[in-house]
């Protein structure tokens, strides 16, 4: 989950992720040393006693200062299309979940074990036990195991919603009718909180996703407890 | 003759000075910026005409002195010459004003009455704060926030000791140092990446980390189990929990096995081996 007035990113749940705070770190710097040097000139551009009237063309400076964004653009688009291409992977997920979205709530249906489907409210605030986040507990995670390929396909009920968890470096619109796939392998087990990413009516805010990554032989002990009671 | 001569003024006002003709309501001077005006500016130290234009008798007779050697001027006649062709010095037009004096001032007050208009809001208009705000329960939420490892690898949890049971200072000193000896001493090399969030982090860590001019990211995720739940009575346990058993058995494994799944030593290695800079 993120601190309050977290600027910088969670830590990453997911490979995907991990890529994706490396890439941003990559691109800031660029942005930071851009921005650096702007100031500077500008401040020196301000602060100068002196007004050279007489120019009127420089070849040089045009040459470089057209072939070095260039080639700066290079280094950040590489990086870019490679994550880009590494999220559309073939890979052969273990598991299929649908998450669905509804005013206000998500669904998530585990077809690959029979009938194992379950939806997911917020947790009101004065409903809330001592110690548990206000505005992102569920009352039913969507468990899934640790170190496994996962597929949830998103899509929606009524309006439109979006699917969102930061620490795993997911987000995907959950679109009526439609069908959005995305895959990930979560690293950890931990419990990762998200949110609704897509203005959805008046509960918008408050109709959080809660994934929770266990190790496989607890989270077979779980789908066989949600079976039962489902 | 007197139509040729009030004809030939009018020319002349017409060339020298365009006069607006309002309606009805009397003329306005416009200026022709066609004519040479005289102008201070530094980037353009030579102005068109001279500041003053028509000379008193004592102005032109003192032109006609400055046709002769310059030697016999004195220096009150130079700067009289000098105010006859130019308004300001450079001195004069390159000074600043106190006007950032009034500015600063004003940005200030309008800043302290923002301040202000948002305490009266405060006291007026908003309704109390949700209780999850109240000292305990934040209390609460930060013990679970540990007790969930939330960010282990480089964020919230990563800054608490969990054998100690507080806040770390050096963090992963001893660990780093010896991983990154022990490199050496392989003829490896190892790339160290300075965690700028460290908290009173002494000179001699930086001294020498800086001296073996290395970097060691060292991803340390809870190495021991988990402390015992001391304080949280078990209803606050099984607040923990979910509806269910399931996450208190998945919990379980935290509390009772060591972290089997987050080898601190092997996410470390794992990092290292992806930039190929393993010993």
């Amino acid at each position: 989950m993120a601190l309050p007035s977290q600027l910088g990113f969670q830590d990453a749940g997911s490979p995907l992720m991990e890529e994706l705070l490396h890439f941003h770190d990559h691109a800031l710097m660029v942005v930071f040393l851009i921005s650096t040097m702007v100031l500077y000139i500008i401040v020196a551009m301000v602060t100068a006693k002196l007004t050279d009237k007489l120019v009127l063309d420089s070849q040089e400076i045009e040459i470089i200062w057209t072939v070095l964004p260039a080639i700066i653009l290079i280094l950040i688009a590489l990086p870019s299309l490679r994550i880009l291409y590494l999220m559309d992977e073939i890979n052969d997920p273990h598991l299929t979940i649908k998450a669905l979205g509804h005013q206000w709530y998500w669904s998530y249906e585990y077809t690959d074990y029979e009938d194992l489907g379950f939806d997911s409210y917020m947790i009101p605030t004065h409903d809330l036990t001592p110690g548990q986040f206000r505005l992102l507990e569920a009352d039913h995670r969507m468990v899934i195991p640790t170190e496994s390929p996962a597929r949830v396909l998103i899509s929606a009920e009524d309006v439109l919603h979006s699917w969102a968890v930061p620490a795993l470096g997911i987000k995907a619109d959950a679109v009526p009718g439609r069908l959005n796939q995305t895959t990930f392998i979560v690293n950890r087990p931990g419990v990762f909180y998200g949110q609704c990413s897509e203005i959805c009516g008046a509960n918008h805010s408050f109709m959080p996703i809660v994934v929770e990554a266990i190790p496989l032989e607890h989270f077979e002990n779980w789908t066989s407890l949600m079976s039962e009671e489902t | 003759m007197l139509a040729t001569r009030v004809l030939r003024l009018v020319g002349k006002r017409a060339i020298a000075t365009s006069v607006c003709a309002r309606g009805g309501h009397g003329v306005a001077k416009v200026e022709d910026y066609t004519m040479p005006a005289y102008f201070d500016r530094p980037d353009n130290p030579l102005p068109e005409i001279r500041f003053v234009q028509s000379l008193s008798a004592e102005q032109q007779s003192l032109k006609e002195k400055e046709k002769g050697s310059w030697a016999t001027l004195s220096n009150e006649e130079k700067i009289a010459l000098y105010r006859i062709s130019f308004q300001q010095s450079f001195a004069e037009m390159n000074q600043g004003s106190a006007e950032w004096k009034s500015v600063i001032g004003g940005v200030l007050f309008f800043i302290g009455f923002t301040g202000l208009v948002v305490l009266w809001q405060r006291k007026f208009v908003y309704g109390p704060v949700p209780h999850t705000f109240d000292p305990e329960y934040k209390q609460k939420e930060l013990q679970r926030m540990l007790d969930m490892r939330i960010n282990p690898v480089e964020g919230f949890s990563s800054n608490w000791d969990y054998e100690n049971k507080k806040w770390k200072k050096l963090q992963h000193f001893k660990e780093c140092i010896g991983f990154i000896h022990e490199c050496r001493l392989n003829g490896g090399s190892c790339l160290v990446h300075w965690a700028p969030r460290l908290r009173g982090v002494g000179s001699d860590f930086t001294t020498i980390a800086r001296d073996q001019a290395i970097s060691c990211k060292c991803a340390q995720l809870g190495e021991k189990t988990l402390p015992e739940w001391a304080g949280p009575a078990d209803a606050t346990r099984t607040d923990w929990s979910e509806p269910g058993r399931v996450v208190e058995s998945s919990l379980s494994f935290f509390i009772h096995d060591p972290v089997s799944a987050i080898n601190p030593a092997d996410m470390c290695r794992r990092r290292l081996t992806c930039l190929d800079l393993t010993v």
